[in-house]
């Protein structure tokens, strides 16, 4: 009995933490659709352990043991346990199956669709960051007319289908906003589509849900859902050059440190360094967090970062460019200002 | 079983025999199935060990949030190591070494078919695991994870040797498994007692039989894959470089085509100890015998259907996902037959609740509740959120120690009193199962929760604001709680002489045939060989025997001119058909495991030489042991044995099962060529030229009368068949080398896009096969020239005309691929 009461305490536990944040507890079309397949199923799932388990204790309970060692039970009652397999063995899962079967595909299709308007956003997985690129505002499909890139933090309108073009530069990413909906590969040479419906403002964590190396761990992303008319500002802000009225040293500075692999658009437009490896840093400053969602947005943060990438950010990509003291200060002073 | 009292003297002279030659030299030579098996256990128990401490390292460094115990470099090798070697090189050694010490016993003969490729497999497996761990040891660990998904794992993104020794070592250990299920599949078929028909069989005789055709089936899709990924590294082909054509998708496939099969069978012998233990201690036998068997065969041939079930997110059809996710759902039915079967078993019967039988129920309620979370994976819209996160991870612990460790340490309890003839202490097994229990469902259960709160799986460590640290703390505990339930069977299994008691021939009044052996086994199992007269042969009446069997069987109770002797059985009803040999205890096994070792390792530290040395070696051991034991091997008339010689079974079957493997390899790389050709924008890329016609029409009409020469061998005098043998070779030659002029002329290169490299591998692949079939064809005839002949039908080339089919079968099937295939894309 103890071993029942185990096994039971262990399923109400997960009937009482499941209001926790993540998959059960949704904020998009995607999201909610699964979240009521998957109590369909918990509760379904209940039925054969109910009834497993009530058998096995019977069982154990009853204490039938014989004191000879060498008495054997007769075996006169094949047609019956027959009948006890085949109820239990097939029937009940069928019985079950179907349900699940139905309840999955009807979910499968309740999905947010894309139609030839749906507002079109280009993720590509890099090891370990994601670059995003939008349509300029105006448009909204990446094939036709300009486009503005951004990275790890991507805004959505709320109550709309938005559909994502996943590609990879490298490894095999999976782009996965748990709270929204399913995770989607992101293949080397591929295009996989995702169309996400969110239907509440607010900010989302997104994390790489396919291992890729080193720091696959600290390869995470927010979505910023947001009413339309906020959305489209913020589009507008994006699509904008960098603000007017940098420091000249300090852009020279960039130039030289991270201009190689960073762009700031209405910047560098006539030099021939410009940059496309790394994140645009041209709205850096309007950003919430760095690193791939790995460190807030503070300059204290932002100076160790760019002090030590590889303590803070194991395996990534961005070199340790020798910057100390003042020109550290002069470079997070800059970052800041972009907004 | 009516067994008349051995008499000591010939007892003594059957040992001298079938024991091993004494000493080191003896252990290191030594064949016998039990020597083997029992190998495979140890090594299995020490691999789960070492896995099991890298799990706990990992819960270790998951305790806390932002944790700095192991950081990021060494977790990911740890993870990675962990599943290598819990999939890799513990549970299919065991099992498969459970099923070579227990199938000859089950079915009352005294060894496998094959002794010597056995002990090959053996050394081969322990040396893919330690190439494996040396690579981890010295520092340069495998940390793309057990499934080492492309790209990240090929040359470009893990330049370091980790991946190297990974690939060659787990390489060696899938073919150790080959070379296991060749063995086991042929013992099943023609090494039974008298009596002993297919519905006599014990289920985990079945079990090992399913277990071993599926791995006939699925491991050459990784050995496939794992050289094509190991020549990408080393030489720069394009096979999943998308850049030269490639697809990263492909290695998913050839991966899942045989990593969902792995957890059948890793399952199905599981639950045939299930099937096992559960009638003796209920005191009555199995319910539904015949549903258990074709519920192991339907999930053996389910389980080939659900492999994609892995890439749900990768973008594939939605249409195409539902057939494999109604697969998944299909493998719910036969696991149910079998859960009521041993419902129905206990039910009726009388339980004892002794260890084994406590490791019984464990198993039944994990069991079923990972098949629960197994279904829910298998729908696909709540996979899309479930995949890759903690859910999955508990899902499979819950199906994988559940339903594969909780048997084994019930088959252990079960089974270690025949093995060493002591019985573990029955308070410690009672307190290693609750300790076992409800350590791995602490442990285990949060891992669900964990995965719908949205952690991902292989990741170092998360942050104090995920919310995901108490229940992370819970399941630590949890593991170091299992892994002292583990540690106390260990402890129990060490020091049995003080703490187990002595174990007669059947301590738990058993109903199949190892219980009728001495415990430990005499070195020749049986003295006299069993006769079967129904499904629990010590429960029930002894067989009928016929005076002819009844003088064959009193016969085998005395050696003959020092051979090792067994009875040889028809495969469906157990029929006896003759005396077979087998080989003796040989060096040569050893020695060719050693130096093909020796040329991977010589690969891994770059030195041609040493590859050139080791590769010469191991042919020149293959040479020598192939001219040593055919005349041994070969069944031979035995006019002064009552029943007729024997037959050609176990050499026909044995050549069968290691044709299906050579197909299966020609079958994943034809595969890999369609999968590229279809996936691309252009076929062929880089508009290169099609291979030249007429090769592909020569070289399929020289292998097809090479095929047809070998045919009308089988009915010629022994003279005339050497003669076509002869002259099948000569064409085999003839068409490898027409085969390699074609490669010669194909005109693309094997490293520029992925059209060259799959076409490369195909053209080498048939060549490797024509020369090896032709060397076979050589080491035959050269043993002829040596005047050993068979007799009657003459088998040697009714087999090798099997091999010439399957050639020839490669021929035309890669002649339809690089000519006909580009122009239907």
């Amino acid at each position: 009995m103890k071993r029942i009461a185990l096994m039971a305490s262990p399923l109400l536990a997960a009937f009482v933490l499941s209001g926790c944040g993540g998959v059960l507890d949704p904020s998009g079309s995607g999201a909610e659709e699964i979240r009521g397949l998957w109590w369909w199923m918990f509760w379904l799932s209940l039925i054969p352990v109910v009834i497993v388990t009530v058998m096995l204790a019977v069982i154990v309970v009853r204490r039938r043991r014989s004191a000879d060692p060498d008495e054997r039970v007769s075996t006169d009652s094949s047609r019956r346990d027959n009948r006890l397999i085949i109820l239990g063995g097939v029937v009940l899962p069928v019985v079950i199956l179907i349900p699940v079967a139905i309840v999955a595909i009807a979910t499968a299709t309740n999905r947010p669709q894309s139609d030839p308007d749906t507002l079109e956003v280009g993720v590509t997985g890099h090891q370990y960051w994601w670059d995003v690129t939008y349509p300029a505002p105006g448009n909204q499909r990446l094939t036709n007319g300009d486009t503005f890139r951004t990275a790890n933090e991507i805004h959505v309108p709320v109550g709309t289908p938005v559909e994502f073009r996943l590609r990879s530069e490298d490894v095999i990413h999976s782009f996965w906003v748990p709270e929204l909906d399913g995770k989607m590969d992101m293949i080397p040479g591929r295009t996989n589509r995702l169309t996400i419906q969110a239907n509440e403002p607010g900010t989302y964590q997104g994390i790489c849900a396919e291992f890729c190396g080193l720091s696959h761990t600290n390869m995470r992303f927010l979505v910023v859902a947001q009413p339309e008319e906020e959305f489209e500002e913020w589009r507008e802000e994006q699509n904008g050059p960098a603000v007017d009225g940098l420091d000249e040293d300090h852009l020279e500075a960039f130039a030289d440190d991270c201009g190689v692999c960073h762009d700031l658009r209405g910047v560098f437009e006539e030099r021939s360094f410009r940059g496309d490896f790394g994140p645009d840093l041209t709205h850096f400053g309007s950003r919430r967090t760095i690193g791939a969602d790995l460190l807030p947005m503070t300059p204290e943060a932002l100076g160790r970062w760019i002090a030590d990438p590889e303590g803070v950010k194991p395996g990534n990509r961005m070199p340790d460019v020798g910057l100390e003291g003042d020109e550290l200060a002069d470079m997070v002073e800059l970052l800041e200002e972009l907004e | 079983m009516s067994s008349a009292s051995p008499t000591p003297d010939s007892a003594e002279a059957l040992d001298r025999v079938w024991r091993n030659k004494p000493g080191l030299w003896g252990w290191l030579t030594a064949v016998n199935h039990k020597d083997i098996g029992a190998r495979y256990i140890v090594t299995g128990l020490v691999f789960l060990a070492a896995g099991g401490i890298l799990a706990l390292l990992m819960r270790l460094q998951l305790l806390t949030p932002e944790n700095s115990f192991l950081g990021a470099g060494a977790y990911n090798e740890i993870f990675s190591m962990h599943g290598t070697t819990m999939m890799f090189l513990f549970a299919v050694p065991i099992l498969e070494g459970l099923a070579m010490y227990f199938l000859p016993l089950l079915l009352g003969t005294r060894d496998l078919p094959f002794p010597r490729l056995n002990a090959f497999g053996y050394w081969m497996y322990l040396s893919g695991g330690l190439l494996v761990y040396a690579g981890f040891l010295t520092g340069s660990g495998p940390d793309a994870g057990w499934f080492a998904y492309v790209p990240l794992s090929g040359p470009e993104f893990s330049p370091g040797q980790g991946m190297d020794f990974w690939l060659l070592g787990v390489t060696l250990a899938e073919i150790a498994a080959i070379t296991g299920a060749i063995e086991l599949l042929t013992g099943f078929l023609t090494r039974r007692s008298a009596g002993m028909s297919l519905g006599r069989i014990p289920v985990f005789g079945w079990a090992a039989f399913v277990m071993s055709a599926m791995i006939l089936v699925a491991f050459p899709s990784l050995v496939a894959g794992s050289v094509m990924l190991e020549v990408e590294r080393l030489f720069g082909t394009q096979f999943f470089n998308p850049a030269g054509g490639g697809d990263p998708l492909l290695w998913q496939h050839l991966f899942w085509f045989f990593g969902h099969p792995e957890v059948y069978i890793m399952l199905i012998p599981a639950t045939g100890i299930i099937s096992m233990v559960v009638p003796v201690f209920s005191r009555r036998p199995l319910a539904g015998y015949a549903y258990v068997v074709a519920s192991l065969v339907a999930i053996g041939l389910i389980s080939f259907g659900l492999w994609v079930h892995h890439m749900f997110t990768t973008g594939l059809a939605i249409l195409g996902l539902t057939v494999f996710a109604a697969a998944s759902f299909l493998i719910v039915i036969p696991s149910g037959i079998q859960v009521f079967s041993w419902i129905a078993t206990m039910w009726r019967g009388r339980p004892a609740f002794r260890p084994p039988m406590l490791f019984v129920l464990g198993f039944i309620m994990i069991f079923v509740l990972g098949g629960i979370t197994g279904v829910m994976v298998a729908a696909v819209p709540f996979d899309w959120q479930v995949h890759d996160s903690y859910f999955v991870v508990a899902h499979f612990h819950y199906v994988l120690i559940g339903g594969v460790l909780f048997p084994i340490f019930g088959g252990i309890y079960y089974w270690f009193p025949k093995v060493t003839g002591w019985i573990l202490n029955e308070k410690l097994g009672q307190v290693s199962f609750w300790t076992m229990a409800i350590g791995f469902n602490v442990a285990f259960f949060p891992q669900h929760i964990l995965g719908l709160e949205g952690m991902p799986r292989r990741v170092y460590t998360y942050r104090l604001t995920d919310g995901w640290e108490l229940l992370n703390v819970i399941s630590t505990i949890g593991a170091f709680v299992f892994a002292v339930g583990i540690l106390v069977t260990f402890i129990s299994m060490a020091l049995c002489r003080r703490t187990g008691t002595r174990a007669g021939p059947d301590p738990w009044r058993a109903d199949s045939l190892e219980w009728l052996a001495d415990s430990p086994p005499a070195s020749y199992n049986f003295q006299r060989p069993p006769v079967v007269g129904g499904p629990s042969p010590l429960w029930s009446d002894p067989g009928e025997e016929s005076s002819a069997l009844t003088e064959a069987l009193d016969d085998l109770r005395r050696p003959h001119s020092e051979t090792r002797e067994v009875l040889e059985t028809s495969p469906v009803d157990g029929r006896p058909l003759g005396i077979a040999y087998l080989s003796h205890p040989s060096a040569w096994p050893l020695a060719a495991a050693v130096s093909l070792t020796a040329a991977l390792v010589g690969v891994l530290a770059d030195s041609d030489a040493l590859v050139v040395v080791g590769v010469a070696l191991f042919l020149f051991c293959l040479l020598g042991w192939a001219s040593g034991t055919i005349h041994q091997n070969a069944p031979r008339p035995l006019p002064e044995r009552p029943i007729k010689a024997a037959g050609e079974g176990a050499s026909r079957w044995g050549t069968i099962f290691v044709a299906v493997p050579a197909l299966g390899m020609l079958g994943a790389l034809v595969f890999s060529y369609l999968l590229l050709a279809v996936d691309s924008p252009e076929w062929p890329l880089g508009q290169a030229e099609l291979p030249l016609t007429w090769p592909a029409l020569v070289g399929s009409a020289l292998q097809a009368g090479a095929f047809a020469l070998l045919l009308f061998a089988r009915r010629m005098t022994s003279t005339r068949a050497t003669i076509s043998m002869l002259m099948a070779a000569v064409l085999v030659l003839l068409g490898v080398a027409v085969c390699s002029y074609w490669l010669s002329t194909v005109g693309v290169s094997p490293v520029e896009t992925a059209y060259g490299s799959i076409v490369f591998a195909l053209l080498l692949y048939l060549a490797i096969l024509g020369a090896g079939f032709a060397a076979a064809l050589g080491v035959l005839l050269n043993v002829r020239r040596r005047g050993f002949l068979p007799p009657g039908a003459d088998v040697d080339s009714g087999n090798m005309a099997i091999f010439a089919g399957v050639v020839l079968l490669a021929w035309i099937a890669i002649s339809i691929c690089l000519l006909v295939a580009p122009r239907l894309v």
